[in-house]
């Protein structure tokens, strides 16, 4: 097993309006995603509770065709608010890179 | 069979493209130049205030580029969410803009203005019948967040700027409108395939960002009644089914459907076909008919803020840097509260960037950092009390030692004066839809002929 950074070629985080954050895992094979889309399913509770949101809440996909894992989730706290650390959500993609998938 | 050519030369009016991608756009010979200008991205500054993000120079630059090169071609132009957040200020604004390119090139045409920005009034009553409904991921709200509100808005759909042409507009200024209505609504008149009309505008929102060249690229779309095609504008850029279908899932929860304003697209069962190098066809995407309801943005003030910042190199605080956070904090309240200030009455943050001021979360075990900028941030009703509240911490931002064997150390400064004023900040309280009898119910047009 790797972790997620080991395995992706590319990932990002951003903003998908102001009270969703999505994070896209862009992988090097078919393989590859479905590896990093199980293990975003499998850690569901553990992702959630680091973004402080319900685990339902945690949108999964695992996106053959153009080999991209992606989570999309509510954004805690909403995007700019007076305890905002990350307005565009773009470094929030860190908090998974060390998930073994 | 219809068939419309839309060039996009900009991911947003303001952010500029090359002139090689302008002029080859125009070779192209588009039908219309169409670009969007909106984001909630930049933070809720911009939709309080009513302000735009971008200098209003680089507005005007893009603005003129698109003004005289549709005139040139004898085509009409639209641009959406005029100033950032679609306020009426946003549409006046870049109204204005246009008058004086107008004038200044000596040319006459006929605009549109749509504005979308909302009567709070109107809205309550919406609320009050029940119309209002929240979107999953959104805040609770009652009756009295309206009037938090400094701006609310409604991103308007394809119709309004349908109307628009219909009465023979030669130049669209939206108001807030979903990113892709903008696009999409001029191929939507003329009888293009809906789900394509949608899927290609969504495609080519961020302008060629979809492409090799990237924002400042430009990008050109033909939608006909079967599907459409992406293609590629700046000299030696490229597209391919990859960088074309990859778009959907930018900034975008859901990468599959796509929800407009009484519509949903399914792309699940669409095709990309490279035909080129420089042009990718897309075909089998579905649209499903829902409800009309138009998504509601809104957003208020919470208070004043003043920002202070100390940086700091003493080793003995880089080996624990949140006692002296939390020492300084404390000592910040208490001093505070002596003279009348109370806890509840101001809020405040101080983070050590360079540690864990951007995650807040725990650090790696043994990490020593070797400097941290230090960050305070008040807010509070008025900028005069944010300000008196920070500057009561400077002292202990300049001088505050935790270390009982040691004299009075100072740190390190870098501005005189040392706060630095930031205005009204405000928040986000809308993520609602609301649903009209009809597309134009809540939409006001008005036509200006220079």
């Amino acid at each position: 097993m790797n972790t997620i950074e080991e395995t992706v070629k590319y990932i990002r985080s951003k903003n998908a309006g102001p009270f969703w954050l999505t994070i896209d895992a862009f992988c090097n094979s078919v393989e590859d995603t479905k590896k990093v889309s199980d293990a975003f399913e499998r850690e569901r509770i553990l992702i959630a509770k680091t973004f402080n949101v319900n685990p339902d809440d945690l949108l999964i996909f695992c996106l053959n065709h153009i080999q991209v894992a992606k989570i999309s989730l509510p954004r805690l706290p909403v995007e700019g608010s007076r305890n905002e650390r990350d307005m565009h959500g773009g470094q929030q993609y860190v908090s998974l890179l060390d998930i073994m998938c | 069979m219809a068939k419309v050519k839309v060039f996009i030369p900009y991911g947003a009016v303001g952010l500029n493209c090359t002139e090689e991608a302008f002029e080859a756009g125009l070779a192209m010979q588009p039908d219309i130049i169409s670009s969007d200008a909106g984001s909630t991205d930049s933070g809720p500054y911009y939709l309080g205030s009513g302000h735009g993000k971008y200098s209003i120079n680089d507005v005007k630059r893009d603005l003129k580029r698109m003004v005289l090169g549709a005139h040139k071609l004898g085509i009409p132009m639209t641009m959406g969410s005029a100033g950032t957040c679609g306020s009426d200020e946003g549409v006046d604004t870049v109204y204005d803009l246009i008058l004086e390119i107008c004038k200044e090139a000596g040319i006459s045409k006929k605009i549109a203005k749509i504005y979308s920005q909302q009567n709070t009034e109107i809205i309550k009553e919406k609320y009050r019948q029940g119309k209002i409904k929240v979107l999953q991921g959104g805040p609770e709200i009652s009756e009295s967040t309206f009037d938090e509100c400094s701006t609310i808005v409604t991103l308007l759909g394809a119709e309004a700027y349908e109307e628009a042409f219909k009465k023979g507009a030669d130049i669209i200024i939206g108001g807030r409108s979903t990113d892709t209505a903008v696009i999409a609504a001029y191929p939507l008149l003329k009888g293009c395939d809906p789900a394509s009309c949608w899927h290609a505008a969504k495609t080519v929102e961020c302008g060629g960002v979809c492409t090799s060249a990237g924002l400042q690229g430009g990008v050109f779309m033909e939608v006909d009644d079967k599907g459409f095609t992406i293609l590629s504008v700046q000299p030696g850029s490229t597209v391919s089914p990859y960088s074309v279908s990859a778009h959907l899932i930018y900034e975008n929860s859901n990468p599959i459907q796509l929800t407009e304003p009484g519509i949903q697209i399914d792309t699940a069962n669409s095709t990309y076909t490279a035909l080129s190098e420089t042009s990718v066809r897309v075909e089998g995407t579905t649209i499903s008919h829902q409800p009309y309801t138009l998504k509601l943005e809104g957003a208020g003030p919470v208070g004043y803020q003043t920002v202070s910042t100390a940086g700091i190199r003493e080793r003995k605080i880089m080996q624990d840097p949140m006692t002296w956070v939390d020492a300084v904090s404390e000592a910040g309240m208490e001093k505070l509260e002596k003279v009348g200030i109370s806890k509840d009455s101001y809020h405040f943050w101080l983070r050590p960037y360079g540690y864990n001021g951007v995650s807040g979360m725990d650090i790696p075990k043994d990490y020593v950092p070797n400097e941290l900028l230090m960050m305070l941030t008040v807010t509070a009703a008025t900028q005069e009390m944010a300000t008196q509240i920070t500057k009561a911490f400077n002292p202990l931002l300049l001088h505050h030692n935790i270390f009982e064997d040691r004299p009075m150390p100072s740190y390190s400064f870098i501005f005189s004066p040392a706060e630095i004023e930031r205005g009204a900040i405000y928040e986000f309280k809308l993520y609602h839809t609301v649903s009209v009898e009809n597309p134009l119910e809540l939409i006001r047009i008005k036509y200006e002929t220079v």
